[in-house]
């Protein structure tokens, strides 16, 4: 019962966050369109950053990308 | 009446690519890692192309050079190669990629599906990525030790959002949920267990959550690019680990760019993890990235156009790329620097 009125509540949050974001017309997008703010870095910079964090920590995860992949381990 | 067919068949293919003009980019990447006993240098190459007006492919291909020092000297080259391609309907985007890893003691591959959609007038991006992969490990590199084999599937959930907050700003959110079911500990490495030696012995099973937290804002006046991001991580190991990080991309005219970056990363060590061993412990690790450890990462890189040197042409935007970043470790392991040199070169075809 307390896990589904806390989901609720984050539910409800998320929808009154959105809601309050303004929107963003596609002729306003020139600075959302620069390269700092897509992908300021190129895969294979991001694909060796990962792979070094994951042979090095015991973390892993949060790109949305698979780690591990190697015997670094 | 068949070598006509297939004339003709690829005279309509040539046709359509003469009238279809795409794009596509090649990157030429070298990446130098050196800590106290390892080292590592990876020459690799990244390729994107435009298929036809809705598709792209990307590729990848890499070699791992690795000289390691450390108890047990090794001296060996991994190679992997890599491929995804994602297809645009509408506000949807599906795809998918697969990647091989190959090395003496330790081959892998991995597979994700992707999708993508888009709303609210594109101010809102929702993903879904999920994967699967099989690795199989060895001690092959062991000389006369008896033979260890093992194997490893593991399991990808990945849901993103991404949010428009203004025309400066974006705020995006990852979880992941991986699962890793099967031979996770190091074949070669030993533990002193009450006075004598033996194989390292981890759980066969492991659940990782991690979710990151990432707001870019873009400030006109300066061109500056601000970029803070956190990531809380958690598995059932009972490591769990807070990682900050900021960014600072500085646009210097229209063609340089300099960039800063710091990034923290604390963990708990695993449940499991005891600076001695005994009989009775169920499960035995000399693995550093186990215990409790901090690292700071600082890093700085410049890029630079062709329009920079005076190139015309589709080669203004040839992009080169030098990074330089020192890594600080707790652990054993000692602090180590790494260095990147790139050269993106863009092409239509």
């Amino acid at each position: 019962m307390r896990a589904v009125s806390r989901c609720r509540l984050v539910v409800v949050l998320a929808i009154t966050l959105l809601s309050g974001c303004a929107m963003v017309r596609p002729h306003e997008r020139q600075n959302l369109a620069r390269r700092s703010m897509t992908a300021d870095r190129d895969p294979g910079e991001a694909r060796f950053t990962q792979h070094k964090t994951g042979a090095r920590e015991g973390a892993d995860g949060g790109t949305g990308e698979p780690g591990g992949g190697c015997g670094c381990n | 009446m068949r070598g006509l067919g297939i004339g003709a068949a690829l005279a309509v293919a040539v046709a359509a690519v003469a009238t279809a003009r795409a794009d596509g980019e090649l990157t030429v990447r070298g990446a130098y890692y050196k800590e106290r006993a390892t080292r590592v240098e990876q020459p690799m190459l990244d390729g994107r192309f435009d298929v036809g007006e809705a598709g792209s492919l990307d590729a990848h291909l890499l070699v791992d050079s690795i000289s390691s020092a450390s108890v047990v000297a090794f001296d060996e080259k991994r190679v992997e190669a890599g491929a995804g391609y994602a297809h645009v309907v509408g506000d949807y985007t599906v795809g998918g990629s697969a990647r091989y890893s190959s090395e003496p003691d330790y081959k892998s591959a991995f597979g994700t599906l992707r999708a993508q959609a888009e709303a609210f007038d594109k101010n809102l991006t929702l993903g879904l990525t999920l994967g699967a992969g099989h690795d199989d490990v060895s001690n092959a590199g062991a000389g006369d030790m008896g033979r260890i084999t093992g194997t490893l599937s593991s399991y990808l959930v990945a849901a993103s959002v991404a949010q428009l907050l203004d025309e400066n700003t974006v705020a995006s959110l990852v979880y992941d949920l991986s699962y890793l079911d099967g031979y996770q500990q190091n074949p070669y490495r030993r533990v002193v267990v009450a006075g004598g030696l033996m194989p390292e012995r981890h759980p066969t099973t492991r659940a990782r959550h991690a979710a990151a937290a990432m707001l870019r804002r873009y400030l006109p006046r300066t061109s500056t690019t601000v970029v803070g991001a956190y990531r809380l991580y958690r598995d059932d190991w009972g490591i769990l680990a807070h990682t900050p990080e900021a960014r600072v991309i500085q646009d210097v005219g229209d063609t340089v760019t300099f960039g800063l970056s710091y990034r923290y990363h604390r963990q708990r060590a695993a449940d499991f993890w005891r600076a001695t061993y005994t009989a009775a412990d169920a499960y035995v690790s000399d693995d550093p990235k186990l215990a409790r450890l901090t690292t700071h990462d600082l890093a700085a890189k410049l890029v630079v156009t062709g329009a920079t040197l005076g190139l015309e042409g589709r080669w203004e935007a040839l992009r080169g790329e030098a990074m330089i970043e020192y890594y600080v470790q707790s652990a054993a392991f000692g602090n180590a620097i790494i260095a990147h040199a790139a050269l993106t070169i863009p092409f239509e075809y």
